[in-house]
């Protein structure tokens, strides 16, 4: 009975997406004030109606309903109970769900929180996020039913996929949708400023929350993502330029950019078709990484179940959703008043030269993503592009954007002093340089790359303070006035601070572990030590353990220096009974400089066990830094300015992470 | 408006990807299958160092006039060391065996081939899998034969068996010798 309910509850969402989708956008257009409010109740029932549905789904899954087909292919009996709940979204249906679930707590966070918005332009979005809703409802219940029944009921599931029994797993989509989908908003409130054809300070004001919360969430959601691929794969690696990885960092690089743009188009009122393109764009690269991931036209690690008949459903919902929003922009953009002046050297020409680096990344993603495919398209014969293209056009291009990053904050608006900037921030260049030079020196298996990389993310971090230093006039003025002027400064700005700081800490990591990670592979009898990274390793045995649906070989490594232990890590192989798929278990254990990493392989029959061990320095900051910069959003996000001219309660972003 | 056509630039792209997209879907293609692009084609120019000190380089230069099997491996690689064994005998039925020694520490691949034996004729480091990419290799063990003129005859994107070597690679070789 309850999935009926749930599909039920989904067919009902659908009608009123088809309401929300389309009177309001007439009303605003007619002028009247009844059908325009229909936007707001059809958006809270949406998320209602959604809500009930996907409650549904996670019913049948807690309570192991076998009679759903999608329950089937997805659990069993014995799957412990969080992966029961986070297994609804570890498939195509359940997770094509938990999206259209996001899209509309978003479309009722617009209804509820959007109160200062002009009618004319509230009903306009809620209209555009109808008609997003509406494909995507379609979708789902046209190819994608997730209540379909089974007859007769099997007596036990199939479980899921092992890799996603984790709980970094089971976090990273919903945070990743959270910031795809945190898109649609930015995206319908261009498309109705296109309608509207205006495009002022005041638009880019209520844009900011959602871009910015938007891409608070992308940034958790990669950086999980990333994490849980380091410590799950079993790789040693943190990012591997997968199709699908990219599909997730494009819009995140778009939607930097769009951050930043926006920041002119507010303060100045210039950039504005431009930013308005960015908020297009970042949305359709989102519905592309969506197409790409369940479409089946690239391999990846990620294999969703994939089916020709969906791809191109989603193919043409794309072509329509980016298609008729650039043909808006295509139309109305050029009709766009322009904005203030500025010269090249300004806060506002450090901002474009930011927009410019950042869209030319993506443009590299996207088209390292794509290049195999449209080189098959033509006979071009079959390529993959792989880690040596993104490192030769990837870095390049971003060690500029990273060395402009601390400049900006120092140049004023409209004309800003470059000599003067580069002046205030001289001392922190010559530490960052110094600190590359002792790493080309100190450090063994140094390259300039790392050189490069370490003096990067000094002078990042190092700049990113002096210029809170100097917002604060830190020893200029008596200390505990700089303490009242901290407290006194934009939480945005200091939002900004942390972001920057942060990049630089993520910068370090990334350095530390591609160019310092130490690799051992070996074969490993017990009780005879091996030499790693300084470490002197010994197998001790292992034991076999059973989970609540695995068994798994638990190996115990000792790690000794100088005789003392340091650690002990335990890595597991684990074999999940019902799907006869072996995962391993990397053992991690971390302090601030270093990760010691280790991972068991298969016995080699002799009494021996192949070990993988790795030593990655500076790991944790990788996954530190992206934290941390989404702190920094989250601070931003608190600023003052975001919040007045709100009702009373009106603090539009916190209630996005509320489910 | 002369800079009119900018705005209408990116949706000149959306349309471009569409059609790529559309092509995707409804061709029926495997994106796993990268197929072997270099049959038939000369093998692409490489000159390598050598992993061991006393041993000449492997350059591409040295495959005219004999035919010979090309094999990438790391000792990193477990499916290499599955497949090693074929190697000796393949070296002990007298073809001659080049390797190409893939993102390699070259002290492990040392240490490796010490203690499994070394069937390779030259040894040539890639540390930074610039040959791989020159080869088109997805990942390692990939095996490939070379005739007498440079042109490659076949390309093994997986570690031999016993029926590679007895029914494919020896008879291959013996019949591009003549």
């Amino acid at each position: 009975m309850t999935p009926e309910l749930g599909h039920y509850a989904l067919i009902l969402a659908l009608c009123v997406a088809a309401a929300q989708g389309s009177l309001p956008l007439w009303g605003a257009r007619r002028g009247d004030p009844g059908l325009m409010e229909v936007g707001r109740s059809a958006a809270l029932a949406q998320f209602v109606l959604v809500g009930v549905a996907f409650v549904a789904l996670v019913h049948a899954y807690v309570t192991s309903d076998f009679s759903v087909a999608n329950v089937v292919r997805n659990s069993h009996t014995t799957k412990p109970l969080l992966y029961k709940i986070t297994g609804t979204w570890g498939n195509h249906e359940g997770s094509m769900l938990l999206w259209a679930l996001i899209l509309s707590l978003f479309g009722a966070g617009v209804a509820a929180f959007g109160g200062n918005l002009p009618a004319t332009l509230r009903a306009r979005v809620l209209g555009i996020q109808g008609l997003i809703g509406l494909g995507f409802l379609a979708f789902i219940l046209f190819t994608s039913n997730p209540f379909e029944r089974l007859d007769p009921a099997p007596a036990d599931g199939n479980d899921l996929n092992p890799l996603l029994q984790d709980p970094g797993l089971a976090f990273h989509p919903p945070l990743l949708y959270l910031g795809y989908v945190g898109f649609s908003v930015t995206f319908s409130f261009a498309i109705a400023a296109l309608i509207e054809g205006r495009v002022d300070a005041a638009w880019a004001r209520w844009v900011r929350p959602w871009t910015l919360a938007s891409w608070c969430f992308l940034t958790l959601g990669i950086a999980l993502g990333s994490w849980w691929a380091y410590y799950e794969l079993g790789w040693g690696g943190f990012w591997f330029w997968d199709p699908v990885e990219n599909a997730s960092f494009m819009p995140w690089l778009l939607g930097t950019a769009l951050l930043h743009s926006a920041i002119v188009t507010e303060k100045r009122d210039a950039l504005k078709s431009w930013t308005l393109l960015l908020a297009v764009l970042a949305f359709s690269l989102s519905l592309l990484g969506t197409f790409l991931v369940r479409s089946g036209v690239l391999t990846s690690v990620h294999a969703f179940a994939q089916d020709p008949a969906r791809g191109l459903f989603i193919l043409a919902f794309l072509i329509i959703v980016t298609g008729g929003g650039l043909t808006l922009y295509a139309w109305r953009a050029p009709r766009l008043a322009a904005g203030g002046l500025f010269a090249p050297v300004s806060r506002e020409g450090g901002l474009v030269f930011n927009n410019l680096l950042l869209a030319t990344l993506t443009l590299t993603v996207f088209l390292g993503t794509l290049y195999p495919l449209a080189l098959d398209a033509v006979g071009g014969g079959k390529v993959s592009v792989g880690p040596p293209f993104y490192a030769a056009t990837f870095i390049p291009l971003a060690l500029p954007l990273l060395a402009a990053v601390p400049i900006g904050p120092f140049l004023a608006w409209k004309r800003g002093d470059l000599p003067a900037a580069l002046k205030q921030l001289r001392a922190v260049g010559a530490v960052a340089v110094l600190a590359g030079i002792i790493t080309l020196f100190i450090a063994h298996r140094s390259t300039v790359l790392a050189a490069c990389g370490v003096a990067v993310a000094t002078w990042l971090i190092l700049g990113a303070l002096r210029e809170l230093a100097r917002r604060i006039q830190l020893f200029g003025v008596p200390l505990a006035d700089s303490l009242r002027r901290l407290k006194g400064l934009p939480r945005a700005a200091i939002g900004m601070t942390i972001a920057h700081a942060a990049l630089g800490l993520s910068v370090l990591g990334i350095t530390g572990v591609s160019v310092w990670q130490t690799e051992t592979i070996v074969v490993m009898k017990p009780g005879v030590p091996v030499m790693h990274a300084g470490y002197e390793v010994t197998l001790e045995g292992t034991t076999d353990v059973s989970g609540p649906n695995y068994v798994a070989e638990r190996g115990r490594l000792v790690y000794r220096r100088g005789g003392d232990i340091v650690t002990v890590l335990e890595p597991e192989r684990r074999l999940y009974k019902v799907q006869r798929r072996a995962t391993t278990e990397a053992a991690i254990r971390t302090t601030v400089l270093a990760d010691l990493y280790a991972t068991l392989g298969e016995a080699d029959g002799k009494g021996g066990w192949t070990v993988r061990l790795y030593h990655n320095p500076l790991a944790p900051w990788i996954w530190l830094g992206a934290a941390l910069a989404a702190l920094g959003g989250v601070v931003s996000l608190s600023d003052r300015r975001l919040r007045i001219g709100a009702p009373r309660r009106a603090r539009p972003t916190a209630t996005q992470p509320a489910e | 408006m002369s800079n009119r056509w900018l705005y209408v630039l990116p949706l000149l792209m959306l349309v471009v990807m569409a059609g790529f997209f559309g092509y995707a879907l409804t061709q029926n293609r495997n994106p796993a299958d990268i197929g072997e692009p270099l049959l038939g084609r000369p093998a692409p120019a490489i000159d390598l160092a050598p992993l061991q000190e006393d041993g000449a380089r492997l350059t591409s230069a040295e495959w005219q006039g004999k035919v010979t099997v090309l094999n990438f491996f790391a000792s990193w690689c477990a499916p290499c060391l599955a497949e090693h064994p074929l190697f000796l005998r393949l070296k002990e039925q007298g073809t001659r065996l080049q390797g190409v020694n893939y993102r390699n520490k070259a002290d492990e691949a040392k240490a490796w081939l010490a203690r499994l034996g070394n069937p390779y004729e030259r040894i040539g480091v890639d540390p930074e899998g610039k040959a791989g990419v020159e080869f088109g290799i997805s990942g390692v063990p990939e095996t490939f034969v070379i005739d007498k003129t440079g042109i490659v005859r076949l390309h093994l994107r997986r570690p031999l068996t016993a029926d590679d070597v007895n029914k494919t690679i020896l008879p291959l070789v013996r019949e591009l010798s003549k």
